[in-house]
């Protein structure tokens, strides 16, 4: 029987089993010549102290839970939230599910059920028109006020996705190695900037009033609404000049130009200020039925 | 723990982002050394474990429940630090081992106690990590995941995304190539 070669060794050595693996040997075929063979059994434990010797010290590369806490803060702001959905649905487990042995057999029936839900749909049509009818008979100032504050809901939700982008791009600006070596930044920042202008102007009509009549007459009961309009308006204006410097530096940006434009720019400040609005956006939204509600 | 772990995943599909700071906290560590031995750098290890990180948070929609987030996120790991060890050294010099052995055998000392002894392993260490910068970085990646990290050559090769057949050779050449360059310190520890 042949000796064993370096190749079959190296196999045999990591356990990969099965004639495929070691050149046509079966496993227990090359025990048994290892054993007869004192040639083969000095070559195999030649090469297992040169691939012990082969093994670094097993203390480098080791770090302790501290290194993760260092390294959230360094991933966070580059993590884009999933889109909210209801805990129930996300789990899949949480929904009241009736177990099919107890569901009543008018239950089961599919027919039966269609038939449920339209005229359900029809009851919550009815009410609903029924109900409106009567609040714009009962207090129209409401309606007019619960709309304003809708509006600035979707104003808030249409600008969101602009804020989430702006934020990410000043984010960015944090790491001054890794912007200088985005070649996308600048193009970014212009594209920004077209957007950033058309929310400006938008958000000023809003105010001011489309038809002229100007904010006095719309009504008193905006009070937290106009708050944050002006807040939204001043996170635009202010994005304004830092996006027109990012957009229009001469040639690529270095790391020592992002950060002398970050200090100028004070981009840390907006970055700031961009995530208060945004959270204060975000619990409001559970309460978003409110005002309604309280007034009536 | 694992079932905490997928409950975290589960919330952070639903929008909840800060869920996903335990899994960085307890994961972040293991990605550093498995990034670590994989490209010899603290910098680049870094690098590997944040891409890492962002990679996993990016592709947690196809994470699939049966599996350990740790076993996940780990080939993901290696997967970046082996990309980045391909650009960092995308081949290594085929006769610089030899050159370098013949250099060795003339440096060894001939006694084996005392201070002398601790020169010797110094100076192993040091061959040991420039015989390892003769491996292509295929070959250094996957000879260590075999044989430091102790991950099966099946478990390699779905990691680097390759054929079990290609990493099994690159393990072999890898020792082949170490043992050449190891030889003058046959016997020495």
């Amino acid at each position: 029987m042949r000796h064993l070669s370096e190749e079959e060794w190296v196999v045999y050595y990591f356990g990969e089993d099965g004639p495929d693996n070691s050149g046509g040997w079966d496993r227990r075929a090359m025990q048994e010549h290892i054993a007869g063979c004192p040639e083969c059994a000095a070559a195999g434990r030649e090469l297992a102290a040169d691939l012990a010797r082969m093994r670094s010290n097993e203390s480098e590369g080791l770090r302790g839970q501290e290194y993760g806490e260092k390294m959230w803060p360094r991933v966070k702001d580059s993590l884009t939230p999933y889109p909210k959905v209801e805990k129930a649905k996300a789990n899949n487990t949480g929904r009241w599910v009736w177990p099919r042995s107890l569901q009543p057999r008018w239950l089961q029936s599919r027919f039966v059920l269609a038939g449920a839900a339209v005229l359900l749909a029809a009851i919550a049509g009815a009410a609903f028109y029924s109900g409106r009818l009567w609040e714009e008979r009962r207090s129209p100032r409401i309606t007019v006020a619960a709309n304003e504050h809708d509006g600035q809901r979707i104003i808030l939700f249409v600008v969101s996705d602009h804020l989430d982008r702006s934020q990410r791009l000043l984010s960015e600006l944090n790491d001054p190695d890794q912007a200088a070596a985005d070649h996308g930044l600048q193009a970014r920042a212009r594209e920004l900037l077209t957007e950033n202008r058309l929310y400006r102007q938008s958000s000023r009509l809003d105010r001011t009033g489309m038809d002229g009549t100007g904010p006095d007459q719309k009504g008193l009961n905006r009070g937290g609404a106009e708050e944050e309009d002006a807040s939204l308006e001043t996170i635009l204006d202010d994005l304004e000049p830092a996006l027109i410097e990012l957009a229009n530096q001469p040639g690529d940006l270095d790391r020592t130009k992002i950060v002398q434009l970050r200090k100028e720019l004070n981009t840390g400040g907006l970055l700031f200020e961009i995530r208060v609005l945004r959270s204060r956006a975000h619990q409001q939204e559970p309460n978003n039925a409110a005002p309604r509600e309280g007034t009536v | 723990m694992e079932r905490n772990e997928h409950s975290a995943i589960r919330a952070i599909l639903a929008g909840d982002r800060e869920a996903y700071r335990a899994l960085v906290i307890r994961h972040s560590p293991m990605l550093f050394r498995v990034a670590f031995r994989i490209t010899g750098s603290e910098a680049d290890a870094d690098e590997v474990v944040q891409e890492a990180l962002l990679r996993g948070y990016q592709r947690l929609p196809s994470f699939q429940f049966k599996a350990g987030f740790g076993t996940w996120i780990y080939r993901i790991a290696v997967n970046c630090a082996f990309d980045l060890a391909q650009r960092r050294r995308p081949e290594a010099s085929p006769n610089g081992a030899d050159d370098d052995a013949e250099r060795v055998q003339e440096q060894i000392p001939d006694g084996s106690a005392g201070p002398e002894r601790v020169l010797l392993s110094r100076e192993l260490a040091e061959q040991r990590e420039l015989a390892m910068r003769t491996l292509t970085a295929l070959e250094r990646t996957a000879f260590l995941l075999r044989h430091v990290e102790e991950q099966s050559t099946s478990e390699i090769a779905e990691a680097l995304e390759m054929a079990p057949n290609a990493v099994k050779q690159a393990i072999f050449r890898a020792v082949q190539k170490l043992r050449r360059r190891l030889a003058p310190y046959r016997g020495m520890r």
